[in-house]
């Protein structure tokens, strides 16, 4: 495990370019930040801003770009697209939006996803722990279709949670939750960061990135603001 | 990732989706079941028609006189196939003005090495009558036979012996007769044993009867028939030569060898050189029998080719429907990816699940094509003059054997592979940022 002062994520002028139809966008214009360990991250920005862009390139799941990208050290431009999927799995933890839950399958199967691609046997009493961390311990039988939209993200949170990441990287994780929902989902996000793991959130809601330890502004591909 | 999780995943989807998986399911079934009952039928009927030649005997040849005047392919040697042994059939019967077999020819195939058994089977229509000077003559077939006809073509003697080498050599007036021939002539309370009868107006005396075997043809019976010493045969119908002369060679293995050797001897004292103007040609039931169960073979495998194309139909269902799937799950392939599954994994998830419908597919379809060629074998038993000999071809059994089930689950899983490779492919190669955006 890296040190507390550890950087977990650097990022040296990190360009992203979009070809549409002949149509160039420049999406990121030279990005560089670096996110230490135990940090909890808000990005914040308009739409159109590049968040979601910054995020693809942050959970290795968009390779074009241009610049130097490390993640826990290793230089992710040189990976081929099988370890990158690898380290995707042990180092980072996702939480969508829209939750991306497995269907009619149920709550422990669905925190026992990245197991599978693991390699390694399902740790049922480490998800059962995990899910009685986000609140769930009497759902793990429930099917998903079952759950409220709190719950559903609860779920995603303790999936995320399983291969015990570096980072979880959650995107617009509340634009789906009332607001009471919505905060103690942030209130989840507080106590797993106090727990040592990084957390960065992408929202364009100020109270939702008032949770946030640090906050990152992005406006036209650039970071506007930094506190 | 695991064999087992992979195929507990791919079962789960498959369940998600019970009535769209059965109807893919089906094509397969339809498919392989077809299949499996066509193929099944076809060598039931091969099966079947080779146990009903099978009572031909192998070991037998037949000479037969040909007209070496008329230049026709029925006399060409060698059939498509090439190889002079197995040279084409002469089923030119010897006609007026054909015949060509003396007495010296049928010593000649007598004394060939490895001729177990000779005779000829010369036949002419021959007046008989119950007395000399009786007025009205009944037609029989009047056959000229040596003392192994009636061994070698298993006609079994009701009473008295078939005909001795003394009274064949020596052309005594004796007479073998069928038993329905005796009936016809002599009335059924006669014992035709020692009967008096006339062959052309010459007296004959019945010292054998003889019942056709099980298997006889219902034209030409030999229980119609009269049976006499050739030699006898050959002064009563004031020939010199005969249309065939049958002979049996000592095993399988020297069939080819002996039926060669004699026909060569045979030609030569012909004094012909030349194969295209052979005054005699040779067949074998052997050649008979292979080309029988080769045409039955191609037979089977005509109707598979035909039944295999509904399993291509079947497949592009497979690939239409896993098509569908991998549209509809775009997001979970997306999140998978992103939970760390790599390209290959993504793909044999695919793959595992498309050959698991074509599996159930190929499974339920073998065992569905066992009972549908049970029925269609009752089916095509029961038409009427179906049959070798006329005799009743209801037992047409479908043979489906352990062989031709593996085949039939091993192609379905094939498919499953061919078909589901490019929508398991196109899945693989999503790009997880749009497959997660997907909507």
């Amino acid at each position: 495990m890296p040190s507390e002062t550890a950087d977990v994520i650097t990022f040296d002028a990190i360009h992203k370019h979009y070809q549409n139809d002949g149509a160039k966008t420049h999406a990121l214009k030279g990005i560089s930040l670096t996110i230490r360990q135990g940090d909890f991250v808000a990005i914040m920005g308009r739409s159109g801003s590049g968040k979601s862009s910054l995020m693809n390139i942050i959970g290795l799941l968009d390779q074009h770009f241009d610049g130097e990208y490390q993640l826990d050290g290793i230089n992710i431009k040189q990976l081929s697209d099988s370890r990158r999927s690898e380290i995707r799995g042990q180092k980072i933890g996702f939480i969508f939006q829209q939750f991306n839950l497995l269907k009619r399958t149920t709550v422990l199967d669905n925190v026992l996803l990245p197991t599978v691609y693991a390699g390694k046997p399902g740790d049922e009493l480490r998800a059962l722990k995990i899910l009685k961390q986000v609140g769930l311990a009497d759902y793990t039988g429930h099917n998903t279709n079952q759950l409220s939209g709190g719950q559903m993200q609860r779920v995603a949170i303790a999936r995320a949670l399983m291969m015990e990441p570096s980072i979880l990287l959650a995107d617009e994780p509340t634009g789906n939750l009332d607001t009471k929902t919505a905060h103690s989902i942030m209130e989840l996000f507080q106590e797993i960061n106090q727990a040592g793991t990084t957390v960065v959130v992408i929202t364009h809601e100020d109270d939702i990135a008032a949770f946030a330890k640090r906050t990152i502004h992005l406006l036209d591909g650039k970071i506007e603001e930094s506190k | 990732m695991k064999v087992g999780a992979l195929i507990k995943q791919s079962f789960s989807s498959i369940a998600h989706n019970k009535i769209r998986s059965g109807l893919t399911i089906l094509g397969i079934v339809i498919g392989i079941s077809s299949v499996i009952a066509l193929v099944g039928l076809g060598k039931g009927l091969q099966a079947n028609v080779t146990q009903r030649l099978g009572n031909l005997d192998t070991k037998r040849m037949t000479f037969q006189s040909l007209n070496p005047e008329r230049e026709t392919v029925q006399r060409e040697r060698g059939g498509p196939n090439g190889g002079g042994a197995q040279g084409g059939f002469v089923f030119q019967r010897g006609g007026g003005g054909t015949e060509t077999l003396t007495e010296a020819d049928y010593a000649t195939v007598k004394g060939t090495t490895n001729i177990a058994a000779a005779s000829p089977d010369a036949s002419t229509q021959t007046d008989v009558t119950k007395s000399a000077d009786a007025g009205e003559a009944t037609a029989f077939q009047l056959h000229g036979a040596d003392t192994a006809y009636a061994s070698m073509q298993k006609y079994e003697l009701t009473a008295g012996e078939f005909l001795t080498e003394t009274q064949v050599d020596e052309s005594h007036n004796v007479l073998i007769i069928g038993d329905q021939a005796a009936q016809d002539l002599l009335g059924s309370d006669v014992n035709p044993l020692g009967q008096k009868l006339y062959l052309k107006g010459t007296e004959f005396t019945v010292t054998g009867v003889l019942k056709a075997p099980a298997d006889a043809p219902p034209f030409n019976n030999p229980a119609d028939n009269l049976y006499i010493g050739y030699k006898r045969w050959l002064t009563l119908s004031e020939k010199s030569v005969f249309s065939t002369i049958l002979a049996d060679a000592s095993s399988d293995d020297t069939v080819d060898s002996a039926s060669q050797t004699a026909l060569k001897a045979m030609l030569t004292s012909h004094n012909i050189t030349d194969e295209t103007k052979a005054d005699i040609g040779v067949s074998m039931n052997k050649d008979l029998l292979n080309t029988v169960s080769s045409v039955a073979g191609s037979f089977t495998d005509t109707l598979a080719g035909i039944a295999a194309i509904s399993l291509i139909v079947g497949g592009i269902g497979i690939m239409n429907i896993m098509l569908v799937t991998v549209t509809e799950r775009t997001r979970e392939i997306g999140l998978r990816r992103a939970v760390g599954a790599k390209k290959h994994q993504i793909l044999l998830q695919f793959l595992v699940e498309s050959v698991l419908l074509t599996l159930i597919g190929g499974i339920v379809g073998v065992l569905l094509g066992m009972i549908f060629s049970n029925y269609a074998g009752a089916i095509v038993g029961n038409i009427p003059g179906r049959g070798i000999g006329g005799a009743n071809a209801s037992s047409v059994q479908a043979v489906i054997d352990l062989g031709t089930m593996v085949m039939a689950v091993g192609i379905s899983a094939g498919i499953g592979i061919v078909f589901g490779l490019f929508p398991a492919i196109k899945a693989a190669n999503l790009d997880p940022v749009e497959a997660l955006r997907y909507e």
